[in-house]
């Protein structure tokens, strides 16, 4: 209990929850603007939380994420642009209801199912976070490395278009983690010889180059049109009584979905939105109603999407694996305070683990508050024209790089990067599972090595023991999720081309 | 199926992934060497089983290029403008991290902003001037002043005698 009000006495000083508010402006605002990801800001504001506490710093990022996936349902309603990819699916009933001219009313209930979602996730983390944690420190080394390979088999086929090259930026990804002085050895690998690769691959110049300076570089290559705003009437933001009725068995369906597709590596908001809507529409008497603009339609994804954010942070934070390319950045920010997730983090850490939880309720208030104001003054970041938009991200990207570890060379690591990744990208190899791969790689090869010494060099150690077991075979379920995923597709969302979108 | 081609995205990923694989085996044999004289697990395995997987990865790539035959479109294409402008882009963001310790923090980033704005017709010179100044002021107080980030301030200055 004292854990408790420590934590608490720690978020509600001013400057905390002023932290969490600008963390949820940024993200609204990010969020809302199309090409803008959450994770592309928490990316480029990583290196700001680097002189700040650890609580400080995860308090800025944290207030970033959940108002990131809401903030892409400001532009999914008003411009039919879905501002993050989990706003897909609330386009299909946003849109047509602000074009009606009840934009408010649309934006009024997308931020209502938000924020249920979002504190229904939160209260998830809080009651099984701490019960799986003590299942996780009877993790040895196997069952870590069989975990991490099931983290990255399920990004490699859930996350990406294809299997086959989400498998290889894994590897590619894995590999990129090798960069640096082997631990157990002293030897450098792939280091060219430079003293600048010698402790690895700076993970702020790669996460800069991977998602912001290639997404720069596509946006480029495309005509930059002016975003036009079909504006109607946003004066009604709140949601009705007889809105509430309708919604309120479809938000906490939507909550309960978010939150388990959100706990599972690889699947993330996007999926959770997808399957909620699916399964709403699937259950209501009338489904072709849907996608003509009818509440239930932007409350059951949205409840989903931000429910996911709780249920994401489930593995994070219990077993150290990031099940998505935000909660990957995020390991980032607590490497750098020389914190590291896992079960140890309830053991070592137990109060920040509590100003996490408190942290992300008011955050989850936070950006509620920005959802009921962005209704009115949204529109006018949208306006900014893109010729002012690119070169202000591109500036900010490459200060980030330099002061990851204030070094010029590492602008160029960045650039590199963000070359690399879009070639990858026009060879469909698209880069969240590099960084997934990236961030798990020391952790996979780490406890690969030691179970081998465990065994005496015998590989059956992976499917002796009971859990590394059960991990292997849920590998091999993920393999044959593609399929399962076509038929999905088949279904509702082929309808309204929702997957052509994605 | 489509027409056989060997200008297939799939088939060049998978050469050029087997060659990249080829060479990280190569350079994890240097580090093999290097660690011999010391008992445990390798620390040249691991890259080299990944390079196995990417080159069987890339074997079922190249397996696929040829079964859906000619696929060789790209967003990159020398014809149009665009491409001109995602190359401008490229080199600007290489010459700000060359000539950033040579010019300073701050005449690097009011150029580079200022020129880039003009270029993608953002805004009119003198308003795209303003903005340059205030993205570059804005960005100077937040990771200057704010997270105690140190800018070079420029050699040029002190060539100078600024």
């Amino acid at each position: 209990m004292d854990v408790l009000f420590n934590a608490m006495g720690q978020v509600f000083q001013p400057h905390m929850v002023l932290i969490i508010l600008l963390g949820n402006f940024i993200g609204v605002v990010v969020g809302a603007l199309p090409g803008i990801t959450g994770s592309m800001a928490i990316a480029i504001l990583l290196p700001l939380t680097f002189s700040m506490s650890a609580a400080e710093g995860l308090m800025l990022l944290l207030g970033i994420y959940p108002g990131g996936i809401f903030g892409g349902s400001i532009a999914a309603i008003l411009l039919n642009l879905p501002g993050d990819p989990p706003a897909v699916m609330t386009t299909l009933d946003g849109y047509p209801m602000a074009q009606k001219g009840e934009a408010g009313r649309a934006i009024g209930l997308s931020t209502t199912a938000s924020l249920i979602g979002s504190l229904f996730g939160v209260l998830c983390l809080i009651v099984i976070a701490p019960m799986l944690a003590k299942f996780a420190l009877s993790f040895g080394p196997p069952e870590f490395f069989t975990l991490c390979v099931f983290g990255l088999s399920s990004i490699a086929a859930v996350a990406t278009k294809d299997l086959l090259t989400g498998f290889v930026a894994c590897c590619l990804g894995l590999l990129l983690g090798e960069v640096g002085m082997d631990p157990v050895f002293s030897v450098q690998r792939f280091t060219f010889g430079q003293v600048e690769l010698q402790s690895g691959i700076p993970f702020g110049p790669l996460i800069i180059g991977l998602f912001g300076l290639a997404e720069l570089f596509r946006q480029t290559l495309g005509p930059l049109e002016k975003l036009e705003l079909r504006m109607k009437q946003i004066r009604k933001v709140f949601p009705s009584w007889e809105d509430m009725k309708k919604c309120s068995t479809v938000m906490l369906r939507g909550s309960i979905i978010g939150t388990i597709i959100g706990a599972l590596p690889g699947a993330g908001a996007t999926i959770a939105a997808i399957i909620s809507y699916n399964v709403t529409a699937g259950m209501d008497k009338d489904p072709k109603r849907f996608g003509t603009g009818v509440p239930e339609g932007i409350a059951a994804p949205e409840s989903a999407n931000n429910a996911s954010v709780g249920g994401a942070l489930i593995p994070l934070l219990t077993l150290g694996i990031p099940g998505s390319t935000i909660t990957a950045i995020l390991i980032g920010a607590f490497m750098v305070h020389d914190i590291y997730p896992g079960p140890l983090l309830f053991v070592k850490h137990l109060d920040l683990v509590y100003v996490i939880f408190i942290g992300l309720i008011v955050a989850s208030f936070g950006f509620a508050l920005f959802g009921f104001l962005s209704a009115r003054f949204g529109p006018l970041v949208l306006k900014a024209p893109p010729g002012v938009i690119i070169p202000m991200i591109a500036i900010f990207c490459l200060v980030g790089a330099y002061s990851a570890r204030e070094n010029v060379w590492d602008i160029g690591l960045a650039v590199f990067f963000g070359v690399a990744a879009y070639f990858m990208g026009e060879f469909g190899i698209s880069t969240p599972p590099i960084i997934l791969g990236y961030v798990l790689g020391p952790l996979v090869e780490e406890n690969f090595r030691s179970s081998l010494k465990l065994s005496g060099g015998d590989p059956s150690i992976f499917v002796t023991r009971p859990i590394s077991l059960v991990c292997l075979l849920l590998t091999v379920v993920i393999l044959f999720y593609p399929v399962w995923r076509k038929r999905l597709s088949k279904g509702i969302l082929s309808d309204r081309g929702a997957m052509d979108k994605l | 199926m489509g027409k056989k081609s060997f200008l297939n995205k799939d088939f060049v990923a998978g050469i050029l992934l087997i060659l990249f694989s080829l060479w990280v085996i190569a350079e994890a044999q240097e580090f093999r060497a290097a660690a011999e004289r010391f008992r445990g697990i390798s620390p040249a395995l691991f890259p080299t089983l990944l390079s196995l997987c990417i080159i069987l990865l890339a074997l079922l790539m190249i397996i696929r290029g040829l079964r859906k035959g000619y696929n060789w479109d790209f967003a990159l294409d020398l014809r149009k403008k665009y491409f001109y402008l995602t190359l401008g882009l490229v080199v600007a963001t290489i010459a700000y991290g060359l000539t950033m310790e040579f010019l300073g923090f701050f005449l690097v980033t009011f150029l580079y902003s200022l020129l880039f704005i003009i270029w993608m017709r953002g805004a009119p010179p003198f308003r795209a001037a303003i903005i340059a100044f205030a993205a570059t002021g804005l960005i100077y107080l937040v990771f200057h002043k704010l997270m105690l980030v140190p800018f070079p301030r420029g050699e040029i200055f002190e060539m100078l005698g600024m």
